[in-house]
């Protein structure tokens, strides 16, 4: 009777689980490490003010955004 | 930022005389003479190593075409992209950030090891006891680059900088700058 109800999970279906977590725990270490580096690049600015150091803001940002739409790829995508 | 008399930018940015440049703790009578970062030549490994990464996930496409769905190699480019590009960002931020800093008052060595350690090392000019450069091998004299290392009275801490461009040149500068 167990068996039967976990027959759903046949090896296609555990792989495509375990991807999706996999993807889910990746992308969500890279928005963290995103976040420590714009946060130390906002530091880095402070120490040394060069021209056009508002570059080095726009980059991190966009780090950011990018690691935010690869949770959301995540979910819907994977 | 006043002192914008015969600047000059050279390899890179990895040498720039009276540079357009602010220092956190700058004083009000101090200029930035002179900003070092480690020579071009020397970063090589990193842009090396993203090619060969580069190269690594195209195979990779290759071997996990038949395991995976199409979404899922899908996936795994856009992150392995991603990835590739910080770890370039990564690196570009270590080097550009690890500088040696010339005033007309003193020497700062600032490091950020692995971006999220911040280092600052600093040495008045009227402290200096000592300058010597360090320059060896076939590449570091074809490029021109080096160690300089500056020693200082007493116990106060002595500055390294390592892999710099025209080490022979900062010496000169800052010797020009301790007999003032």
């Amino acid at each position: 009777m167990e068996l039967q109800n976990l027959s759903f999970l046949n090896t296609q279906t555990i792989t495509v689980i375990a991807f999706k977590a996999f993807a889910i725990v990746f992308s969500l270490f890279y928005l963290v490490y995103a976040i420590v580096i714009a946060k130390q690049t906002q530091v880095m600015n402070k120490t040394l003010e060069v021209k056009n150091n508002h570059v080095f803001f726009v980059i991190s940002s966009v780090q950011i955004t990018i690691g935010l739409i690869l949770i959301i790829l995540a979910i819907i995508l994977v | 930022m006043e002192n914008n008399n015969n600047q000059s930018h050279q390899l890179l940015h990895s040498y720039c005389l009276n540079p357009d440049v602010r220092l956190e703790t700058q004083g009000v009578n101090e200029q930035v003479l002179l900003v070092i970062r480690a020579h071009p030549i020397t970063q090589l490994h990193w842009i090396f190593n993203t090619i060969i990464l580069f190269i690594l996930l195209i195979v990779l496409n290759i071997l996990l075409f038949s395991f995976l769905t199409t979404r899922q190699i899908l996936f795994t480019n856009i992150f392995g992209i991603v990835i590739l590009l910080s770890y370039v960002w990564f690196n570009f931020l270590s080097w550009f950030f690890n500088v040696g800093v010339v005033t007309n008052l003193r020497i700062i060595d600032i490091d950020f090891i692995s971006v999220i350690y911040k280092e600052i090392t600093e040495a008045r000019l009227d402290k200096i006891e000592d300058i010597t450069s360090k320059s060896g091998g076939y590449f570091q004299s074809f490029f021109d680059y080096g160690n300089v290392f500056i020693q200082t009275a007493g116990t106060e801490i002595n500055i390294e900088f390592e892999n710099i461009s025209k080490p022979s040149e900062v010496v000169r500068i800052i010797s020009d700058l301790v007999g003032k």
